[in-house]
């Protein structure tokens, strides 16, 4: 009994040796992730991309104002090029008044300048109405929003906030973003969405190769048990 | 003892689903917390424009640029409200802060997006702001006992009580 369990004691330790290195490795650089900045270094392999489907799921969807584009890819928001949010659920539009562009979406006004700098950003604590649907002005150049409860006209500087029933206004709409800069962005929305934190995570776990990848890491594990009984127990008989 | 196992892991299920259902989300919307602050009536607020000087000392104590180059506050001549945001591990967490004279006389969480260390919304913890103020390194007064778990989300608060009483002395000696 004793020379069959240290038979196979030995041959499981030798074939599991390399994963339990692999495993306290990748567990110690987990618990490090910030330190490591793992959690915002992101992977280029295409083909671990493509196993992740880090593709958005809907076509990008593009507001032009004044030869600059607002541009929504999934949850990111970008100004031409240039990611601006990173978690949005709904782009409004985009207008330009004087030197100021102002992105509606969720319910918050972001303000930029010429240069794509975040002037500030603009929420219900600014009196931002819920609920917007859409962003536009009138023959004035004031900001009108059209929200859940009516259609407001905006100034923005001392954040006034008139309420209407109905107000015309030149609404913000689609464009067909040209082909170079939407190619551009889908190449930065995929180079930005998978940390090696994440990948780091689904390795250690074995969810990366699915459920035959989790049941694999569950049988190592369990493996791990019995090399630690058995040896527990070599141990022991020996002693006695 | 398979039942009992059973039970047990439904039980540390239910508890880690819940705890970590009821840790994210809006605790205060921010116009609620104007009102509340300024007893239902709070005034027009004012901006203040992030300028050079102002760049530099704000990125001592954050750690880094401020995302946006201007601020809206809000004054009644009694007390300050500032509603700012600090990212802890990787989302922001949108706090609402009061200064007057000087101190901090309240600190709350009104947005956590996070999924740890959410236990910065309670008043255990916040309650520790109160009074603080800023020394002449920009650090707070008083020590900030952390929480066990939720270093990041208590880092993010305490730069963002420092960050508030620099602007509340930015703005008394404009």
């Amino acid at each position: 009994m004793f020379t069959f369990i240290q038979k196979w004691h030995k041959k499981i330790g030798t074939y599991i040796a390399l994963f339990v290195v692999f495993l306290a490795i990748s567990g110690i650089a987990l618990n490090h992730s910030e330190k490591l900045k793992l959690n915002t270094t992101y992977i280029k392999v295409d083909w671990l991309l493509n196993l992740y489907q880090v593709s958005p799921k809907s076509e990008p969807i593009g507001y032009l104002s004044s030869n600059n584009w607002v541009i929504q890819v999934g949850k990111r928001i970008y100004f031409n090029n240039k990611e601006i949010i990173n978690d949005a659920n709904e782009l409004v539009g985009m207008v330009k008044i004087n030197d100021t562009y102002i992105i509606a979406y969720d319910g918050k006004l972001m303000l930029l300048n010429t240069e794509g700098e975040v002037l500030e950003l603009l929420a219900g604590a600014e009196g931002v109405p819920a609920g917007m649907t859409e962003i536009g002005y009138d023959e004035q150049y004031n900001i009108i929003i059209k929200s859940a409860h009516g259609y407001y006209r905006v100034n923005l500087d001392i954040l006034q906030w008139s309420e209407y029933d109905f107000i015309n206004a030149n609404w913000s709409s689609t464009s067909k973003i040209t082909e170079p800069l939407k190619a551009n962005i889908l190449e930065q929305y995929r180079g930005t969405g998978l940390t090696a934190e994440r990948t780091l995570l689904d390795l250690h776990s074995g969810r990366i190769f699915g459920k035959w990848g989790l049941y694999f890491v569950d049988l190592i594990a369990v493996l791990f048990v019995f090399i630690a009984l058995t040896g527990i127990w070599m141990w022991w008989y020996k002693k006695n | 003892m398979l039942k009992i196992t059973t039970h047990i892991l439904i039980i540390i299920n239910v508890l880690c689903w819940s705890s970590t259902s009821f840790a994210k989300g809006t605790y205060l919307e921010p116009e609620k917390f104007l009102e509340q602050v300024f007893n239902g009536n709070p005034p027009e607020p004012k901006k203040l424009w992030i300028k050079k000087n102002l760049k530099t000392e704000i990125k001592n104590i954050l750690g880094h640029d401020m995302k946006v180059l201007r601020l809206r506050y809000w004054d009644d001549n009694t007390k300050r409200a500032w509603i700012l945001e600090e990212i802890g591990r990787d989302k922001p967490i949108t706090v609402g802060l009061i200064t007057a004279n000087g101190k901090i006389l309240d600190v709350k969480v009104l947005i956590f997006r996070e999924s740890r260390g959410w236990e910065v919304r309670y008043p255990f913890f916040t309650d520790q702001f109160k009074d603080t103020t800023l020394t002449a390194e920009r650090n707070l007064d008083q020590k900030i006992d952390g929480i066990s778990g939720a270093t990041l989300s208590v880092n993010a608060l305490t730069k963002l009580a420092r960050l508030a009483l620099f602007l509340d002395s930015y703005v008394d000696n404009k």
